[in-house]
Formats: structure tokens, C-alpha cells, sequence
């Protein structure tokens, strides 16, 4: 496969896979689904790179134009899919009482707190935390998605860290008490 | 070992270990990234492989239109011997964008050339027979009064006509070359009808201007009517009209060379072999083999039965699959066998073979065990059973899999069920890109499933989707159903029309016919939708004889055959009948052509046999 010039495929989806597929799961998308939309977006946005008029550097207009794609095909298959959207598949968390857990069990169960606590969060800030932390990218590209600056994306993560936090100690809180 | 998380750009407090458990939490949306660049490309193999043929003049069979439009039009004004070698054939360009905003007037085009036609008749009449009698002797200053008055009178309405003739034979040509012979012929009687009867004008002169004037619109006229815009064999078709005029430029020629002692013998006798030969070149384009001919069923069973090429199998499998439903397939499939196994044992041993080529083969009996086992692919039907959302993979690229799986009898009920149920859900007829492919391929799937009987499932979405992909010629004598919706401009009614009706249209209105036949023509369309598109399958069937049939040709004829099958057709024909008016409209170009030719012969009779002597002092 020759890849143009023009649109470097390979170092677009390097820096957009990560924060496209977290967007899209946030839309209502399983992860598999939503690995399978990215990989739609981005062939298509490379069959189609003629109709972007915008520059390659540009990352706001890219990410846009990316955006776009992604949406088109997400709502086409919403249309064809008769069940409605669904929220992101975690796991069901069930955090065992086990003082014996070694470090990596541990470590598991802070995970599955963090997924439940994830779920139990506004859209917008669940948002910005799963396209911050799939793949650790950029503000400047999750900004170019989400249609922000790099400022406003920043002010965004923090509040919604912030805002992780305090449902993590809710959490435990409750968890003591029960 | 856990991967790490890497942030090239930390915001404060963000090194923490809550980051990290987030990336942790993360892992089932994070997907390899080699992996997912593969998959990426293999999608984009697939569509570019697989992807409708561009819509553009260059990908034209007959790769004879890489003019600019103007100079194609423009062509036609000038006489055949002018024109540089192949022009001759030069069609017309198809699918202006801008039809839309200019319909209401070439809606208009049909019923403005017929009362042109009515116009001429009345005032060629009272031209030729009223006033005072041809020849008799008029003032001759009043004469030439008579004659420039006529032009000061007209020119504008002339130059507005001109104006007009051009501009419409970027629309609706048929009605252009009406409209030109019919304001022809009033400009002729108009001037000429005055001179001669002053006497100012001979027979001889008269008949001089009548035939150049007739032998220009018959060449005018042919280059018209050669390309297939509106040709056709019986008298509707443009045939007819170079030959009358022809003819008409003819008998004008020897009506004013009646009476003229000792010369033109030879020239005379030249002449008519000049009309002769013009008449037999007409003769030859329309009817011969350099020009169109119709296509038979016969020729399509002919031509596939000597087909080796097999690099367009799946319109060549859309044709017998038409032909074989029309039951009026009878092909020897032995040539196209061996040059599809050929190719099958070449590409798949090099690893070079197209996967989306592999149901038309496999439909067409030329796929053999090994090929099977090479196409079978169990992990993309179990993906596709799995995934949540069918947002990828369609039914066209599931096709292949599935049917060699089911040849290798390895898909279970569940599957099958699962993937019916699916396939079903993936028709999308509010998309964009929603066509008769999806539709078409659907229903393959399910038939291959065992599931035939759930096609009736997709009705709805099938009306919706033929509704969205149906053109309909500016002027109404063609439909056809676009590949896509989304390039189509609609009207305020929601109807989408286009000036010309491309042929690479042919493809996507030959699988919505195949599937109108499976699933009943939709009730949108009336009579006169499945007529105009009759008429569009009629032309794009035809071929030039001496370059022989192509998919291109054949896939519309086959279409035709399994069309006239529908009982829908049966119905339409009986409301199809031809009326008086419907006639006239029709025959409106060779009446002009024929009141041309009539009324420049009654005014070359009626002319002085020499103008001067006509003319004598006092």
C-alpha cells in the first residue's frame, strides 16, 4: 500500500487511535466496536483525503475532519443497528474483603475501583479522562477532537481528576460502612 | 509487567498512581497498534478494490470523450466532412450538477418545440400560399422594404432563438435541433418567401438557399442524432430527420435545375451521387455496424459464451443472474471456466487474488476444492457474529467467506442465524451511501444462509433506498437509479434529476432491478417511472457493432429482459399506450424536419423560373 505524501496514515492514527477510540466509547460503543469504528474512520479518512481541504499540520481541522468521519459511520451504524447506544462495557466491580491480597491483587482491585468510580462520573469528564489515559495522549490532540484549546482540555482533565478523586473516596467511604 | 503509562505532556499532580491505575483500567480500549495500522490498510484494500467505477468520461468504454464539453457540443454544428477523424462519435457529457436549477425551463423544452413545430406549419402556409401570388411582379424597392423590414422586425426574437438553441442543446438536444429546423424554415419563408415574391428571387436561387440550408441542419442534424442521446430505429428515433432533409435539399436542387438548357448534366448526376452516399453514410450509423445497434439476448448469450476475460465477473455474474431469472440464459460457460481457473490458480497461489471477486466466481461454477479451502476465512464470520455493531464488515466482503464456509459445511445454525439477523440490521437506508450493492449483496447472503424467505424483511429498506438512488432525466424520457444518493441533486418534490443519464449508472440499475424482482417493484413507481426506465436500459443496451458487446452493453440488456418479466411491467404496458398527442410530441423533430423539406419545395416550385426577366422595367 502506497501512502501519499500528503497524509502520513501511519503517524496519524500513532497520535489519534487512542483518544478516537476512548471518544467513540464514550458515544455508546463497546471497545471492540469502537476499535473497529476507528479503524472505519481512518480508512475512510484515507479514501477520502482528497476532500480535506485543510492543512495536514493543522491539528485542530484534522481532528475535526476526523471527528466527522467518525460520527457519520457511528450514527450509520446506530441507524442499522436496531438496540439503542450503550454505555461503555466495564466490568461489573465486586471488590472481595481479602486482607491476604498479595500487591498485584491489590493492584487489580484499585483498578476495578477506579473503572466503577469512572462510570459514576459526568459524561464530559469521563470523557476527557478515557481519551487522556488510553494511550497518555497529547491535550493538543485530544483538544483538536473535542473541538478546545490545549488550556481549556488542561482545565477540563483537572476537574474531572479532581472529580475522580472524590468519587473514589465516596466509594470507599461507603464501602467501609457496608 | 504492566506497561507504564507515558504522558509527554503532564499537567501538575498528573505522575500519580491514580494516572497509572486509570491507563490500567484503560486496556480493553487500547488496541496494538501494528495490528490496528493492518487492519486499517486491509480496509482500505478492500474498498479501493472494490469501489464503484469513478463516474467520469475517462471511464467510458469508448474512451472517445476527452473533449471539452463546448467542443463537443459545438461539433455539431459543423458539417461531418469538417470534423477531425472521431468526432464523429462524440457523445454527450451526462450528470450536469446544475440540471436542478435550470429545470422548470427544460421541463418546458418539450412543449415549446411542439408548438414551434404548430407555429411554423401556420405561418409556412401563410407564407407560401398567402399575400399575393409568387412571382407577380412588385414594386422592387418595396420588395427589398419588405425583406429588410422582416429582419428589423425579427432580429431580435432571432438572436434570442439562437441564443436559445444553443444554450438548449446543453440540455435537451432532441429539442434543440426542433427548435432549429423549425426557426430554419421561418427565416427561409420569411426572406426568401418575400424576394421571390417580388421577383427579386429565382427558382434557382431559391432552390440554392433552400438546399444549403437543409443539407447544413442534415448534417447538423446527424451529428445530433449519432451519438446515442436520442437515436433509435423506429420513427422516433433522429434517423430519420437527416435523411428527410436530405432528401428535401434534393428535390429543391433539381426543382431549380428544371428548365436550365445545356449544363449541369453531369454536375446534376454527380450531386445525386453526393445524396446518395450521404444518404447510405446516415444509413450506415444508425444501422450499420459503426454505429449503435440494439443488443438481443442473443448477443449477450453469444458474447458470454466467448468470454475469457474475467476481470469484471461480477457484472458479468449480474448479467447471468438476470438472464437465468428472465429464463433466456442459454451460454456455454466452457471459455469462461478455463480463463477463470486460470486466473484463480495464478492469483491465489501468488497471494494476489481479490477476495471480493470470489462470489460471482463461485456463483458461477468456477471455483474447484482448493480454491474453496484458499477463500475460506472462519475467523471474519466469527468476528462478525461477535462484534456488538456491524459498523465494518459488509455483507459484500462477508460473502466469500461465507459461502465457502458453507461449502466446507462449517457454519452452524447460530451462525447462520446470527449473521441473517445482522446482515439484515447493516441495511442502512438513511445513509448516504446507502445503495442497491447493499441491498443486493443482503439478500445474496441470506440466500446462500437458507434464509431466502427473511429477504421480504427488507422491503421497506429497499423502497427507500431505490427512492433515494432514482434519477430521472430532465426531460423525462430516461430514469435510472444512480450508484449513490449522495452526488444526486434533488428537486423541491425530493426528486432527483440529472440533464443526461450516465451509463456507469447501468451496474447500480441492473442490481436494483434484480432486487425489484426479488422483492417487488416498490410502490413509488408508476408506470411511467418503469417506461423512461425501459428507455434508459434501451440505450445504454446498445452497442457499436464493430467493436462488439461489452459488460457495459450486456448488463442492460440482460437487465431489460428480466424487467419485462416483472408482473409490475406487465401492468405498466397497458397504461404505456401511445397517444395522439404523446405521438406528436414524440415525432416533434421529424415533423420540423418534414414542414422544412415541404413548405422550401412548395416556395422553390413556386418561384420564378428567372428573377430578372421576372423583373422588368415599368
Amino acid at each position: 500500500m502506497t501512502i501519499v505524501s500528503d497524509m502520513d496514515l501511519e503517524s496519524l492514527i500513532s497520535s489519534h487511535k487512542g483518544p478516537l477510540i476512548a471518544l467513540i466509547s464514550t458515544w455508546g460503543a463497546s471497545p471492540r466496536d469502537a476499535v473497529e469504528l476507528a479503524q472505519d474512520t481512518f480508512s475512510e479518512a484515507y479514501l477520502s483525503r482528497d476532500r480535506y481541504k485543510g492543512d495536514w499540520d493543522d491539528l485542530k481541522a484534522l481532528g475535526a475532519w476526523l471527528l466527522g468521519i467518525a460520527n457519520n459511520l457511528f450514527h450509520a451504524g446506530q441507524r442499522a443497528s436496531s438496540g439503542s447506544g450503550r454505555l461503555i462495557s466495564m466490568p461489573e466491580v465486586s471488590v472481595a474483603d481479602r486482607p491476604e491480597a498479595t500487591e498485584a491483587q491489590e493492584r487489580e482491585e484499585r483498578v476495578r475501583g477506579v473503572q466503577q468510580a469512572l462510570l459514576q462520573l459526568k459524561a464530559t469528564e469521563r470523557t476527557v479522562l478515557l481519551m487522556r489515559y488510553t494511550e497518555g495522549s497529547s491535550l493538543a490532540v485530544i483538544g483538536s477532537l473535542l473541538g478546545l484549546g490545549e488550556r481549556a482540555v488542561e482545565g477540563r482533565l483537572r476537574r474531572a481528576r479532581a472529580a475522580l478523586k472524590e468519587q473514589l473516596e465516596k466509594n470507599m467511604l461507603l464501602e467501609e460502612r457496608s | 509487567m504492566k506497561k507504564p503509562l507515558v504522558i509527554e505532556d503532564l499537567i501538575e499532580g498528573e505522575g500519580d498512581q491514580l494516572s497509572q491505575d486509570l491507563f490500567d483500567g484503560l486496556g480493553e480500549l487500547r488496541a496494538d497498534h501494528d495490528e490496528f495500522l493492518r487492519e486499517v490498510k486491509q480496509r482500505i484494500g478492500e474498498e479501493a478494490e472494490t469501489s464503484e467505477p469513478v463516474e467520469s468520461e475517462e471511464s467510458k468504454p469508448q474512451a472517445i470523450l476527452k473533449l471539452p464539453v463546448f467542443v463537443q457540443r459545438a461539433a455539431a454544428f459543423f458539417p461531418p466532412v469538417l470534423l477531425p477523424q472521431g468526432m464523429i462519435k462524440i457523445g454527450f457529457p451526462v450528470g450536469s450538477k446544475v440540471s436542478a436549477k435550470i429545470l422548470p425551463g427544460v421541463m418546458l423544452f418539450p412543449a415549446l418545440s411542439a408548438a414551434m413545430v404548430l407555429l411554423t406549419f401556420a405561418l409556412g402556409l401563410r407564407a407560401v400560399l398567402g399575400g399575393k401570388k409568387l412571382g407577380q411582379r412588385q414594386n422592387e424597392v418595396a420588395a427589398r422594404d419588405d425583406s429588410k423590414a422582416w429582419w428589423r422586425r425579427y432580429w431580435l426574437p432571432s438572436l434570442v432563438m439562437m441564443i436559445g438553441v444553443v444554450w438548449m442543446l446543453f440540455h435537451a438536444p432532441n429539442d434543440a435541433l426542433t427548435l432549429l429546423v423549425s426557426f430554419s424554415t421561418l427565416v427561409f419563408l420569411g426572406v426568401y418567401a418575400s424576394l421571390a415574391r417580388a421577383g427579386l428571387a429565382s427558382r434557382q436561387e431559391v432552390a440554392k438557399r433552400a438546399t444549403a440550408a437543409m443539407y447544413w441542419l442534415t448534417g447538423t442534424s446527424l451529428q445530433l442524432s449519432v451519438p446515442d442521446t436520442f437515436a433509435g430505429r423506429d420513427l422516433t428515433g433522429a434517423w430519420l430527420v437527416p435523411l428527410v432533409l436530405l432528401f428535401g435539399g434534393t428535390v429543391c436542387r433539381q426543382l431549380g435545375n428544371l428548365g436550365r438548357r445545356g449544363k449541369g448534366s453531369v454536375a446534376g448526376r454527380s450531386w445525386i451521387g453526393m445524396d446518395a452516399f450521404f444518404a447510405a453514410l446516415v444509413l450506415a450509423l444508425h444501422f450499420g455496424p459503426i454505429g449503435k445497434i440494439p443488443t438481443s439476448l442473443e448477443d449477450v448469450n453469444q458474447w458470454l459464451s466467448s468470454l475469457d476475460d474475467t476481470s469484471q465477473i461480477n457484472q458479468v455474474q449480474l448479467v447471468v443472474s438476470n438472464m437465468e431469472t428472465a429464463s433466456e440464459l442459454s451460454f456455454d460457460s466452457q471459455t469462461l471456466k478455463a480463463a477463470a481457473k486460470q486466473r484463480l490458480d495464478n492469483e491465489i497461489l501468488g497471494g494476489s487474488f481479490n477476495h471480493l471477486y470470489a462470489a460471482a466466481l463461485m456463483e458461477l461454477g468456477c471455483f474447484e476444492e482448493e480454491h474453496y479451502r484458499a477463500v475460506a476465512n472462519p475467523e471474519k464470520i466469527g468476528r462478525y457474529t461477535r462484534s456488538e455493531a456491524p459498523t465494518s464488515s459488509r455483507a459484500e466482503h462477508l460473502l466469500p467467506a461465507i459461502m465457502a464456509e458453507l461449502h466446507l459445511g462449517s457454519i452452524s445454525t447460530e451462525q447462520r442465524e446470527a449473521i441473517a439477523g445482522r446482515v439484515i440490521a447493516a441495511v442502512a437506508p438513511g445513509y448516504k451511501y446507502a445503495n442497491s450493492k447493499d441491498l443486493f449483496y443482503a439478500v445474496r447472503v441470506l440466500d446462500v444462509l437458507g434464509f431466502s424467505d427473511r429477504a421480504t424483511e427488507l422491503k421497506s429498506a429497499s423502497d427507500e433506498i431505490l427512492r433515494a438512488t432514482w434519477v430521472l432525466e430532465d426531460d423525462e424520457q430516461e430514469g435510472a437509479f444512480a450508484t449513490y444518493s449522495a452526488s444526486l441533486e434533488y428537486d423541491e418534490t425530493g426528486l432527483a434529476r440529472a440533464d443526461r443519464l450516465t451509463f456507469v449508472w447501468g451496474h447500480a440499475t441492473a442490481q436494483s432491478i434484480w432486487i425489484m424482482n426479488r422483492l417487488g417493484v416498490p410502490r413509488w413507481m408508476s408506470a411511467r417511472d418503469l417506461g423512461v426506465l425501459d428507455a434508459y436500459l434501451a440505450r445504454t443496451s446498445r452497442h457499436y457493432g464493430i467493436s462488439g458487446l461489452n459488460e457495459y452493453d450486456a448488463e442492460p440488456a440482460a437487465a431489460q429482459a428480466l424487467l419485462h418479466t416483472l408482473p409490475e411491467w406487465k401492468a405498466a404496458r397497458a397504461e404505456l399506450v401511445s397517444t395522439i398527442l404523446g405521438t406528436f410530441y414524440d415525432l416533434r423533430a421529424l415533423l420540423a424536419a418534414v414542414l422544412l423539406a415541404a413548405f422550401s419545395t412548395i416556395l422553390t416550385w413556386m418561384a420564378p423560373q428567372k428573377g430578372e426577366e421576372a423583373v422588368s422595367p415599368g
